[in-house]
């Protein structure tokens, strides 16, 4: 009956939200910018130009040069391509662990409900700076450190999330009818909890990932994360940071601006996908 | 007989993404003063819906498309909102399936009767609280004192369901619309509230449009009786005679269906194939592609309309038979 | 005739509410020694309002839940004590199936109806995937009356009635001998009632189901049972043959139930005050459970519990003022 028209809704819902729409169209650029603009930048982020250094922005180096003489176009542009390499692959282990965690947690209960609610609490208790640094230490700063310093903190978020979710449909009574039928514990969690907890999921994935950006860059400025000379908004802003008092302002500038813009767009999308999957919300 | 509401013609659309799906088509009815109409039909016929239009309570995306609605000389739907308000609870008052709904959960029974009472007179505080004793007491609550004192949630579903029908009849309505107002309650406890209601009529010459889908409950308290199918009524007349002998091919089917001690081992008669959607109407008749008797005629040009068979009686139908 | 259910004392305690220290201060009697043999082949119902123990009844007897106490025969095999998890491992929970009230909310909703129809046979291992079993789903479909075309589609897709049968298909699906109806149709229009009560009906004449049917509909369960039990507060109170269930009904529930729900009946401007609404199940009294609503109760009512005693015809009783022969008016 309604199928086709499911869709047709859930494409006017999001249409009628104007700032949703600006979120989209912000994280199709930056995802387009992400894998097509290597290709397309006129230089390579590595190559250096002694003879153009710290160059103002200009018909040759749209967003100027740093002190490499580096075009800064280019190394924002491949920085979009690390931001959403880092982005995704933080996002699919932390989702893993916290569904797998959160669902048994729901579902089972009990004894690990308790075990693992209270590893939650202890991962949550440190801020994503200190496991980076305390990882940083032992294995060495760089991207790897980078990756599992963000999945550890960000699991809990999901496992909370997928556990309140699981809580919730184990009243349904599809699920005791399942069990009438001889579903096992797994068979259930797997066919009718696992599906009914995605959408939430994703949509706290929206949003995580702009959370993730800003993270990134935010340890890569402070030396954990990212190592040069890969580039990274953060880590660009992080060597601009000297350059701002002598006049340079295009190298902090032109980074800040690309992370403002992503995560901006990344909540916005978020927003909007949650105003679609929230029936409170919605305006027939 | 005097006429207390009379819906000419009804029209009621719900604008869909899948187009208009036209809930309500061509009602008219009259509910007669002090008299207790009764409306049946199954799930989709639109009877919570005309209950809802009478009030201006149809949410969005349902938009009365044509007809008029008039009560005490006044066409209801052109009146302004304020204006409905006025009436709302006052004159025309509506009690649903769930009294739990109807009732705040975080206020006592007390405040909310209260609250009610004095919002339709002049009442101060002291004489609205000894009037909600009163009609607690009307409604055959025990021991009022303390039900006036409880929580919702702390109330068995008849109780709360009496509380419900006493703030309803508290300014004394002309017109109460209760919509299955016993589905969600037990069968004894039902059978109580039924009566509760006929002596309310009786007492207050109220009216009464009494909406169930169950035909038994409809027996205990109906004087006429409607019945609608997918947005249409296809049969008014006095209880007695629909029920007994029913005319429309669907309130025929509908008593068929109806399990019994005496149709022990025989089949009961179902309606082969399912409600159709409101959407793309088909010509003729709606109920056509289910009835046993339909024959050419009934699949073309406008659906029948009620026809006056006999005083007080009307169907809806190409074919009829006795 | 062979009891395919025995079912002997058996009780559901819920605990209710706790002191400080922990320790259950009173429970929830949602059963009290309840014993009842269903034959083979017939159509029992269990016939009660809310709060009369018949859903709790199912869960326990499926084993869904534990009793507290009591024991349960299936088919000659104690079950009693055996987990739902070893009744599966004997596969014990095939033999016994249930039909749910509520079609609207039994079926997962993000789940295509040949995956719901293939799930039983599937967590059971009788057939590895979905497309192995694609034939006997067919045949299930066609057993219940659907057709071909829903299985492509979502539950929410279909209507009350087809959605019934998507669950009575799944019933089916592992052959059981027992199943459970509880409420099958309440949820479902007049009509459409119908059409599910001659599906059931024409299932048990081909193969022999046993039902339990839980009902608080009077009229469904004489059309369809054999056996009426009526139930309250957590007991049997009268076990009668359905046919003559109107005429021979002797407890006063029984024939509270039966006036009613007919019209005939005008109650008493007396009987409309609901003074004596249901006892709580937590503090019950101490004598007759009924006594709150039952007009013909003398003293002995207040002080002594009356026991299930068997009448002529093997219908069962309890109520201190109905003896062999006697009948209250």
């Amino acid at each position: 009956m309604f199928k086709d028209n499911k869709y047709k809704y859930i494409y006017k819902v999001f249409l009628s939200n104007k700032l949703s729409i600006v979120g989209a169209l912000i994280v199709i650029l930056f995802l387009l910018v992400g894998f097509l603009g290597p290709f397309i930048v006129p230089y390579s982020p590595e190559t250096m130009d002694y003879s153009n250094v710290l160059s103002e922005p200009s018909i040759k180096h749209i967003f100027g040069t740093d002190e490499f003489g580096r075009d800064l176009m280019s190394r924002v542009v491949y920085g979009a391509r690390v931001s959403i390499t880092i982005g995704l692959i933080v996002i699919a282990i932390s989702r893993i662990i916290g569904i797998i965690l959160g669902i048994i947690a729901g579902y089972i209960g009990g004894v690990f409900d308790d075990v693992i609610m209270r590893f939650v609490d202890l991962f949550m208790a440190f801020p994503p700076v200190v496991i980076a640094m305390v990882i940083a230490t032992i294995m060495g700063g760089g991207v790897k450190t980078l990756i599992i310093a963000l999945s550890i903190s960000m699991w809990t978020g999901v496992a909370r999330l997928a556990r309140g979710e699981t809580l919730s449909i184990k009243q349904n009574e599809y699920i005791i009818s399942t069990k009438a039928v001889g579903g096992g514990r797994f068979h259930i969690m797997w066919h009718h909890i696992l599906p009914n907890i995605l959408p939430p999921i994703l949509i706290s994935s929206t949003l995580s990932f702009g959370r993730i950006v800003l993270s990134t860059a935010g340890l890569s400025f402070i030396g954990v994360g990212v190592q040069p000379p890969i580039p990274e908004w953060g880590l660009i802003i992080s060597n601009g940071r000297e350059y701002i008092v002598s006049g340079e302002w295009w190298l902090v500038f032109f980074p800040g601006l690309a992370i403002m813009m992503t995560v901006m767009g990344l909540n916005l999308l978020g927003d909007g996908l949650r105003d679609i999957f929230d029936p409170k919300e919605r305006k027939l | 007989m005097e006429k207390l509401l009379t819906i000419n013609n009804l029209n009621l659309n719900f604008n869909t993404f899948n187009g208009k799906n036209k809930v309500l088509r061509n009602i008219n009815i009259d509910v007669n003063k002090s008299e207790v109409l009764g409306i049946v039909g199954e799930t989709g016929c639109g009877k919570s819906v005309l209950a809802l239009s009478i009030l201006g309570l149809v949410p969005k995306p349902g938009k009365i498309t044509k007809g008029n609605i008039y009560f005490q000389q006044k066409d209801l739907l052109k009146l302004s909102d304020k204006e409905l308000e006025e009436i709302r609870g006052k004159n025309i008052s509506l009690i649903f399936q769930s009294p739990m709904s109807a009732l705040n959960p975080v206020f006592k029974v007390k405040k909310q009767m209260m609250e009610v009472i004095m919002a339709h007179s002049s009442m101060g505080k002291v004489d609205a609280f000894k009037e909600a004793l009163r009609l607690l007491n009307l409604v055959r609550v025990p021991e009022p004192e303390s039900v006036i004192e409880c929580y919702p949630h702390e109330l068995s579903g008849g109780m709360a369901q009496r509380v419900v029908i006493s703030m309803a009849i508290s300014s004394q309505p002309s017109l109460l619309i209760a919509d299955e107002p016993t589905t969600a309650l037990d069968v004894t406890i039902e059978k109580q509230i039924i009566k509760l209601m006929k002596n309310i009529k009786n007492e207050f010459e109220t009216s009464l449009i009494f909406i169930s889908h169950d035909l038994e409950v409809i027996k205990q308290i109906a004087e006429r009786v409607a019945v609608m199918y997918a947005g249409n009524i296809v049969e008014i007349g006095r209880c007695e005679d629909i029920l007994y002998n029913p005319l429309h091919p669907y309130t025929q089917a509908l008593i068929k269906a109806v399990p019994s001690r005496i149709k022990r081992g025989k089949e009961l008669k179902g309606i082969k194939g399912i409600v159709p959607e409101l959407i793309d109407l088909p010509e003729g008749c709606i109920f056509e592609s289910r009835c046993d008797r339909s024959d050419k005629k009934c699949k073309i040009g406008s659906p029948p309309e009620l026809k006056k068979i006999s005083e007080d009686r009307y169907v809806a139908c190409f074919n009829l038979k006795g | 005739m062979r009891a395919i259910l025995e079912v002997n004392n058996l009780k559901k305690l819920y605990p209710n509410k706790k002191n400080i220290l922990g320790q259950v201060k009173n429970y929830v009697h949602a059963l009290d020694e309840i014993s009842i043999k269903i034959p083979e082949g017939k159509t029992i119902g269990l016939l009660g309002e809310s709060g009369c123990g018949k859903s709790t009844f199912a869960k326990v007897i499926l084993r869904l839940t534990d009793p507290t106490a009591g024991k349960i025969k299936f088919n000659k095999n104690e079950i009693t004590n055996k987990s739902y998890h070893q009744l599966k491992k004997e596969r014990r929970h095939c033999q016994m199936q249930i039909v749910f009230q509520n079609p609207n909310k039994v079926l997962s909703p993000r789940k295509k109806i040949e995956f719901l129809i293939a799930e039983p046979l599937l967590v059971n291992n009788l057939y590895e995937n979905i497309e192995e079993a694609y034939p006997k789903i067919l045949k299930l479909m066609e057993e219940v009356n659907l057709s071909e075309r829903l299985l492509n589609r979502f539950p929410h897709q279909l209507s009350g009635g087809q959605k019934q049968r998507v669950c009575i298909a799944r019933a089916l699906s592992v052959e059981p001998d027992f199943i459970v109806l509880d409420e099958p149709t309440s949820a479902l229009d007049i009509s459409v009632q119908a059409k599910i009560l001659n599906l059931l009906n024409k299932l048990q004449q081909k193969k022999s189901f046993t039902y339990l049917l839980i009902t608080h509909d009077i009229r469904v369960a004489e059309y369809m049972c054999h056996e009426i039990a009526v139930m309250y507060l957590g007991e049997i109170v009268e076990k009668l043959k359905a046919k003559s269930f109107r005429e021979y009904a002797k407890h006063p529930y029984s024939q509270l139930l039966i006036k009613s729900s007919s019209a005939e009946y005008e109650i008493s401007e007396k009987e409309i005050s609901c003074a004596g609404e249901l006892p709580s199940p937590i503090d019950l009294p101490k004598g007759c459970r009924f006594i709150t609503r039952c007009k013909y109760a003398i003293d002995k009512c207040k002080n002594v519990h009356p026991e299930l005693i068997t009448l002529e015809d093997k219908n069962l009783c309890r109520c201190h003022l109905v003896k062999k022969g006697i009948r209250l008016n």
